[in-house]
């Protein structure tokens, strides 16, 4: 099993994809083994983790309703070895959906597949992290995709409206069992906006576990279209491990 | 007037949905403004509150239809104008607005609601209403055929390759759709290089540009519609405008 499955949730444009980048790559620098699943139906991890577009849509999409582990016809190795693609920013990057045209079919079985990817033992890699598509259909549908996840990061830029969303996703993953949620504030410009997001969050009993500041580097690199994804920007290093440090002073706290 | 906007998460499909639907009302429509997130979504940019609440349950009834299936509709003596009226909120310049429940749990099951919802969207007659339509960010909804009820699809992109990405996919998913014009909002735009990239990019053509607006950034952190904050701010003159030109298309047709 995986010692740390991570979802990466939030409202559309909080920088989700951007934070799930920083996340993984800060991991691939601790040493760690990091296999990053992109259940986006729109799915734009790949750009974030320094492959190009194209390399991104030609990554395979993962078969759906597959049951994965004991008793299923495929194991979450397997998987991660015939699906799974390598990325400058050192984690392996897997596809879970892709939506071509209206009325193709269902998302819900990459959504299932994954889920089921979660349950199952992967030896030899250490983090397993899935960047959410936005809203939370697929948190509550079938079971969650994130049902096995041991935390969950939901991310927040400095608006009303995405604080309201990430107080709404931390409730219900509390009543899907994920054990941890921890708030990440995203995109501050000010000392105003440091104390925006300690404030709402607190008021939704959220915890934050850090404000990363609006940075040049990301915006710049969003409108290029290309990341250095070698490198975590040197304005974000500090919030990125007080991430990663949250993360696991959340999991060596025994919740449930 | 039916329009529809959509567009990656963040891309500001809310924001300029809110600010249209009350201009075209300051002209003197009958706007009916939709809201389709099952998350916190337009309500803030119209000016109206927050509220969870979705349509009830009873406003539908059940019924079998001629081959003995199971199907459902308003229910009798509610006409769609008599639902909006019963269901939708008055928000300022006289928008009434009607939205999907807010998803607030697991166990919350609420698919009477979203049929009321889908049965009052799909019978509206055009004659009695504009409606300008919000859909969540991404592509699922558009997938599902949430916007099937807009003329014109609006595609809010900003000029960055995975905003112009999403458009394009969303792009794609309306022409298949019965919708019979899709065009390109450019939003947040620092000039004309902007613009022609989300041209370029999305392969649409430009119906407006909005420009990057930071009254619309305090809105936003105060969680307040920008009209009622400051009704002068290059997004609000860049929304008016768009409405103008679309509805002088509109009395062309």
């Amino acid at each position: 099993m995986p010692s740390i499955r991570l979802g990466i949730v939030g409202k559309g444009g909080v920088g989700k994809t951007t934070v799930a980048g920083l996340v993984a790559r800060a991991f691939v620098e601790r040493g760690r083994t990091v296999v990053a699943i992109d259940t986006d139906s729109n799915p734009n991890l790949g750009l974030s983790l320094g492959l190009t577009l194209a390399q991104t849509e030609a990554i395979p999409v993962l078969p759906r309703s597959i049951i994965v582990g004991s008793g299923g016809s495929t194991t979450a190795e397997r998987l991660v070895a015939d699906y799974g693609r390598p990325t400058p920013a050192g984690p392996t990057l897997l596809s879970a959906i892709r939506v071509a045209e209206a009325g193709a079919g269902c998302t819900c079985g990459g959504h299932a597949t994954v889920r089921g990817m979660l349950s199952d033992a992967l030896s030899g890699v250490d983090v397993v992290l899935v960047d959410m598509e936005a809203g939370l259909e697929h948190l509550s549908r079938s079971g969650g995709t994130l049902a096995y996840a041991d935390v969950l990061l939901v991310v927040c830029e400095p608006t009303r409206k995405s604080v309201l969303t990430a107080t709404r996703t931390a409730a219900l993953a509390e009543e899907l069992g994920i054990p941890r949620t921890l708030a990440v504030g995203n995109k501050a410009q000010s000392a105003e906006d440091v104390e925006f997001f300690t404030a709402t969050l607190n008021e939704g009993g959220l915890s934050l576990a850090t404000v990363l500041p609006f940075d040049q580097q990301v915006a710049r690199a969003d409108r290029a279209g290309s990341v250095d994804a070698t490198a975590i920007p040197a304005g974000l290093v500090g919030a990125v491990d007080q991430i990663l440090d949250a993360v696991a002073d959340a999991m060596s706290t025994a919740v449930q | 007037m039916r329009v529809a906007f959509v567009g990656k998460g963040g891309a500001g499909k809310s924001s300029i949905a809110g600010v249209f639907a009350r201009m075209l009302a300051r002209q003197g429509a009958r706007v009916l403004a939709l809201d389709s997130d099952p998350m916190p979504g337009l309500a803030y940019s119209l000016g109206v509150p927050s509220q969870d609440a979705g349509i009830p349950a009873d406003a539908v009834e059940e019924y079998e239809d001629d081959d003995g299936r199971r199907r459902y509709r308003l229910r009798s003596g509610l006409d769609p104008s008599a639902a909006i009226e019963r269901y939708s909120t008055v928000s300022p310049d006289g928008v009434r607005f009607l939205q999907l429940g807010k998803a607030r749990g697991v166990k919350g099951e609420n698919s009477l609601s979203h049929q009321a919802y889908q049965l009052i969207v799909d019978s509206l007659s055009s004659d009695d209403w504009s409606v300008v339509g919000d859909l969540p960010g991404g592509t699922r909804q558009a997938f599902f055929g949430w916007g099937r009820f807009a003329q014109t699809v609006l595609v809010v992109a900003e000029p960055t390759p995975a905003s112009v990405l999403t458009a394009r996919r969303l792009a794609r998913l309306a022409l298949h759709s019965s919708a019979p014009r899709v065009l390109a909002v450019a939003n947040k735009t620092r000039g004309e290089a902007d613009v022609r990239y989300v041209e370029r990019g999305t392969g649409l053509p430009v119906a407006g540009s909005v420009p990057y607006d930071e009254t619309q950034r305090d809105a936003d952190r105060r969680g307040v519609a920008l009209l009622d904050l400051d009704a002068d701010t290059p997004l609000v003159a860049a929304v008016a405008s768009l409405v103008s030109s679309l509805s002088a298309e509109e009395a062309l047709r």
